[in-house]
């Protein structure tokens, strides 16, 4: 999400917005709002219909959508395919951000490599700016838990070898295979509606510390792109079209200008691909390319990726204070679990900007912005 | 590592998942530590008030399955009430297990949240017999 607040407006302000931020938005075990309780029935709308469910209840903008992968609702979803558990799981964790490496980020533009995209985007030097990361909690998790039961079964029955059980498939046409796709979709539709509903609690945040309405703060979502997702897409292979099952993991879109698929308003720079690096020093905006989509599937990489295992983590930040060494760099950390921020510290995980500088040499997407964060809260 | 009547369990690193090695002279010992070890991930299980009871009866088709089946449960009593367990009995007949845990609802005020578990995986998942007992590792994504 982009603001119009420039970063010298928000830095006086920033522990109360973290403050304000980390009690709308439920993070850690078992944490809800009260004000958000779905029926059975009320869920499978969200499962088919996803951010357009959310916009729906007052959560969001006409105009969200427009900016998010699918707008924000992936066709085909069947929640007669997700069972009575995974709903279970789902009904208490919409609107919540979970823990790990799921975090909000309030940061600023600090430096932007192509001005002509950047302005596509509503971008621009020392503005500040909100990333939302978070999916398809404990129901996604269900899904992938109910359809490995089954698709065990169905290793077996096609006489798949495996090296691993986890890795568990069936055909895409076997009835199996139609089943999981239609079951995966209200999951990601969960996701959307999620993430929609924590982008409303973002406007409401700042509307209550700032006294504005978030129309004049100019809160507009940027984009909203999933990852670790398969979609159904065409893709030119020796030069023919051909439809396909792009499975994204540990990667994201990235389609380039011109792209169908790619909103209107950005239609001449790409779709917006966002790279998130760890919460002490950078996150990316970049542009899916056509080399992209020749060489990728129109696909790059999601994120870091983590360098330390958590238990390393934890054992070279004994006895440090990391929530005051990152309000010493000028970063307000605000965390439900005093072990995810050791766990979650920089050095956990790759430098971003060299993963970065290798997507985009590769030619898979390209540097828009680089934001550096300010405020960060986490599960 | 830790030692609990009916077995032990040590973590194992993991870049970016974490697991359990589980060590127990019986079987129904190493699904006892198992459960053990995947509370102690998330909190310490010390701090746990073990007052509310649950039962549980599972059945699956091999042992593997039937322990990632068990701790799943454990992992949907979280998610859904917010159940914590701490103590655990367990019976095995061939396939079949009925099970007891004493736990209480995970209160942040009260006990530490130290890894939330997001699934239990089959991802390198091993249940072995030799003459020591029983020896499982399990993984989580987290």
């Amino acid at each position: 999400m982009r603001s119009g607040l420039e970063r010298k407006e928000v830095i006086g302000h920033i522990r109360k917005l973290v403050e304000t931020l980390f009690r709308n938005i439920p993070s850690g075990v078992g944490s809800k709002r009260k004000d958000l309780r779905l029926s059975k029935a009320e869920l499978k709308k969200v499962l088919v219909k996803g951010v357009g469910w959310a916009v729906k209840q007052g959560f969001g903008l006409e105009e969200d959508p427009e900016y998010i992968e699918e707008r924000g609702c992936i066709q085909g979803a069947d929640p007669d395919l997700i069972s009575d558990r995974a709903l279970e799981r789902g009904k208490a964790q919409l609107g919540t951000l979970g823990s790990g490496n799921h975090f909000v980020e309030v940061g600023y533009v600090d430096e932007v490599y192509d001005e002509h995209a950047a302005k596509a985007l509503g971008l621009f030097l020392d503005q500040v700016t909100i990333i939302v990361h978070t999916g398809s909690r404990g129901l996604g998790h269900q899904v992938c838990d109910d359809y490995i039961k089954i698709l065990m079964k169905s290793t077996q029955k096609y006489g798949i070898e495996l090296p691993d059980r986890q890795l568990c498939c069936a055909p895409i046409a076997s009835e199996e295979g139609r089943q999981y796709l239609a079951a995966m979709a209200g999951a990601a539709n969960y996701a959307f509606a999620n993430r929609q509903i924590i982008f409303h609690w973002v406007r409401e945040s700042f509307e209550r510390v700032f006294q504005m309405s978030s129309e004049r703060l100019g809160l507009r979502l940027i984009y909203d792109v999933c990852h670790n997702i398969a979609k159904i897409e065409t893709h030119r292979v020796d030069g023919k079209e051909r439809k396909l099952c792009v499975h994204r993991k540990g990667a994201t879109r990235a389609f380039p200008p011109h792209h169908p698929d790619t909103p209107l308003a950005y239609k001449d720079v790409g779709q917006p691909v966002l790279i998130p690096g760890d919460m002490g020093r950078y996150s990316y905006v970049l542009v899916g390319t056509e080399q992209a989509m020749a060489e990728t599937f129109g696909s790059t990489c999601h994120g870091a990726g983590r360098v330390m295992s958590r238990k390393q983590a934890m054992r070279v930040s004994k006895g440090r204070a990391i929530i005051r060494e990152l309000e010493d760099q000028g970063i307000t950390v605000r965390s439900a679990g005093k072990a995810t921020v050791r766990e979650e510290i920089p050095e956990a995980y790759k430098d971003v900007s060299q993963v970065v500088d290798v997507v985009s040499g590769a030619g898979i997407s390209k540097k828009v912005a680089r934001l550096r964060p300010m405020g960060v809260i986490k599960g | 590592m830790a030692t609990h009547p009916q077995g032990s369990f040590q973590f194992i690193d993991h870049t970016a998942d974490a697991g359990i090695l589980v060590k127990a002279p019986t079987l129904e010992g190493m699904f006892e530590t198992a459960a053990l070890g995947f509370s102690e991930l998330i909190t310490r299980v010390d701090s746990l008030n073990c007052l509310i009871q649950r039962q549980f009866k599972l059945q699956e088709d091999d042992i593997e399955t039937l322990l990632v089946s068990w701790l799943q449960e454990l992992l949907y009593l979280l998610d859904t009430e917010g159940l914590i367990f701490g103590r655990f009995q367990v019976n095995l007949k061939a396939l079949t297990l009925e099970a007891t845990a004493w736990g209480e609802v995970f209160n942040p005020e009260i006990h530490t949240l130290k890894t939330e578990i997001k699934a239990v995986t089959y991802h390198q998942l091993e249940v072995v017999e030799d003459d020591q007992g029983w020896e499982a590792q399990v993984i989580f994504d987290i």
